[in-house]
């Protein structure tokens, strides 16, 4: 009798179970893929320039570098030209990329932690995680969505957005001159070897 | 929706369009607004019969679901001409967003005027023929854009910054020190003592400043981590050699207690950041951080050594490791937070205000 009563339960708690592993795990198994795959790239690397370069065709796959540049220009992202938005965006890459590949030493290479994610709104993610590196802990939150696999849409160090960071210096670029004022900054920062 | 019921709407509509022009402002996004003042008749609803808006509802709006082309047939003698319905076409959305729910047919695919000439031109002529067909329907739900991704860091914090062009004055001074001084004197400190000996280092100034934590933790009634800083140091101390080792890190309850200090027990009491000012020599702060590093000097022991009748040469012995560990951390965060900036000095200021809201938020 017990048994007829435990089994619906039981159906139901696997019903309710499975979407939800359905969404979250893949999410994770990507992240933890991914920056298994980058940290197996810095160990062959010499130096952070030469990282750069390895690692850019496989964090083009990693990151949403799309929404990123979008969302760091904002609003007037809308008065960009499509060629002027592709310049930004592969010019936001390479900005990324290099300082991403200017954290690593050679011969140093982190552990990361991953904790459980959450998931503050549907198709979205957010992996919290320590990276200890060169005996310093850092608390890195890897936000993720959903498009053509869970890409990487920002990551946050010790509470800082990557994505807000650059907002607030892409707002005063195109309130002084728009759309090209933010293309020749990011050109300039480029090119610059700071 | 039949044809004929196009037809029956449209003729209605453009016959309500006489005379309330001036009140019928028709937006550039496809968007007709018909005040309730100016609708001689009624407004269409499902059925294509017109109601006029009522109530407090003094306006309605209506989208379109197509562009509407201005004909450029000269204007027919018609009881229209006297007043215009003038539907531009939609603004060219980003992503090809065309507003939804209301159609406009048109043959003529005449790119539009500025809204301006058509505005001046529709009070001289008719923009439509009579058999134009233009069918709107009530209420219809505002497209939502595709990129409104874009507006996900709008509410970014951001900090007050009213002496920006001093800020900017003494961050460039520091900027200067941190090249020809600070980062000479880092790289010998590197050079002479290896990683294990420096982070060991950093442990021991870092257990230190235990009373820093568990008073700020008291002051922000969590009694709970203060509890595990007490645990924290004794296990660090005791097991760690004084500090040497954080064995707390082998421990999973000790292992992410959040720091605390005294502004951000100010920010948990409400105090808002103030004004951002760089000060000489630390870099950034808010106006109620510098207030709370007074307190945090205050409840630092390695300060207590300092003022309280050491030898300068103990003194001096005593607070430069601690120096030197501090400058050299401030140092990884100012080159990561400047190296690829596209402006250094809205970079730093950007990340110090975030790191302090993830501080008064945790």
């Amino acid at each position: 009798m017990k048994l007829r009563i435990l089994l619906p339960l039981l159906v139901l708690l696997v019903t309710f179970q499975c979407p939800a592993r359905a969404v979250d795990a893949p999410a994770e198994v990507f992240l933890k893929k991914s920056v298994a795959e980058v940290v197996n790239i810095a160990k062959n690397s010499p130096d952070s320039a030469a990282l750069a370069t390895k690692v850019r065709p496989l964090l083009l796959n990693i990151i949403n570098f799309d929404a990123m540049t979008r969302r760091a220009v904002g609003p007037g992202w809308r008065q960009f030209s499509n060629d002027q938005q592709k310049e930004a965006t592969s010019l936001f890459s390479t900005l990324v990329i290099r300082t991403y590949s200017s954290k690593f030493t050679p011969g140093e290479l982190p552990e990361v932690i991953f904790k459980p994610a959450t998931s503050p709104a549907p198709g979205r993610i957010e992996v919290p995680t320590t990276t200890l590196y060169k005996g310093s802990r850092y608390e890195v939150v890897y936000r993720q969505e959903e498009s053509e696999g869970w890409r990487i849409t920002d990551v946050l160090i010790e509470g800082v957005s990557m994505v807000a960071n650059y907002r607030s210096q892409f707002d005063a670029e195109f309130k002084a001159g728009g759309a090209n004022s933010v293309i020749n900054a990011l050109k300039s920062s480029v090119a610059s070897s700071k | 929706m039949s044809r004929p019921l196009y037809l029956t709407i449209a003729i209605v509509f453009l016959s309500a369009s006489i005379g309330f022009l001036s009140a019928a402002e028709v937006s550039p996004s496809g968007v007709v607004t018909i005040s309730a003042d100016g609708c001689k008749e009624p407004v269409p609803n499902a059925k294509g019969q017109l109601q006029k808006p009522s109530g407090k509802n003094k306006l309605a709006t209506y989208y379109l679901e197509e562009a509407v082309t201005p004909v450029k047939s000269p204007p027919k003698p018609s009881r229209l001409s006297s007043s215009t319905l003038l539907l531009p076409h939609p603004k060219p959305s980003p992503k090809g967003v065309t507003p939804k729910n209301v159609s406009s047919v048109s043959p003529d695919s005449t790119p539009p005027a500025p809204r301006s000439n058509q505005l001046a031109k529709s009070k001289n002529q008719a923009s439509f023929a009579p058999e134009e067909s233009i069918t709107i329907k009530k209420q219809a739900t505002r497209p939502k854009p595709k990129s409104d991704d874009l507006d996900e860091y709008t509410n970014i914090t951001v900090i007050a910054d009213p002496a920006e062009p001093v800020n900017r004055g003494t961050f460039w001074f520091n900027h200067q020190l941190y090249k020809f001084v600070l980062r000479p004197v880092s790289r010998a400190y590197d050079f002479v003592l290896p990683q294990p000996v420096r982070t060991s280092v950093y442990n021991v100034y870092d257990n230190l400043e235990f009373p820093v934590r568990f008073v700020n933790n008291l002051l922000q009634l969590n009694f709970k981590r203060s509890e595990l800083e007490t645990e924290k140091f004794l296990v660090n101390s005791v097991a760690g050699v004084g500090g040497i080792f954080r064995v707390s890190d082998h421990i999973p309850s000790l292992t992410n207690v959040p720091p605390a200090d005294t502004g951000q027990t100010f920010a948990k009491w409400g105090i808002g950041h103030g004004p951002y000012i760089v000060v000489p020599f630390l870099g950034p702060r808010s106006a109620r951080d510098i207030v709370g590093v007074v307190g945090d000097y205050a409840l630092n022991p390695v300060t207590w050594v300092s003022l309280g009748g050491a030898s300068a040469a103990t003194s001096l012995a005593i607070t430069c490791p601690n120096s030197m560990r501090s400058v050299n951390s401030r140092l990884k965060a100012y080159d990561a937070a400047t190296q690829n900036a596209i402006d250094p000095y809205v970079a730093i200021r950007s990340g110090y205000v975030q790191y302090r809201q993830k501080a008064a938020s945790q």
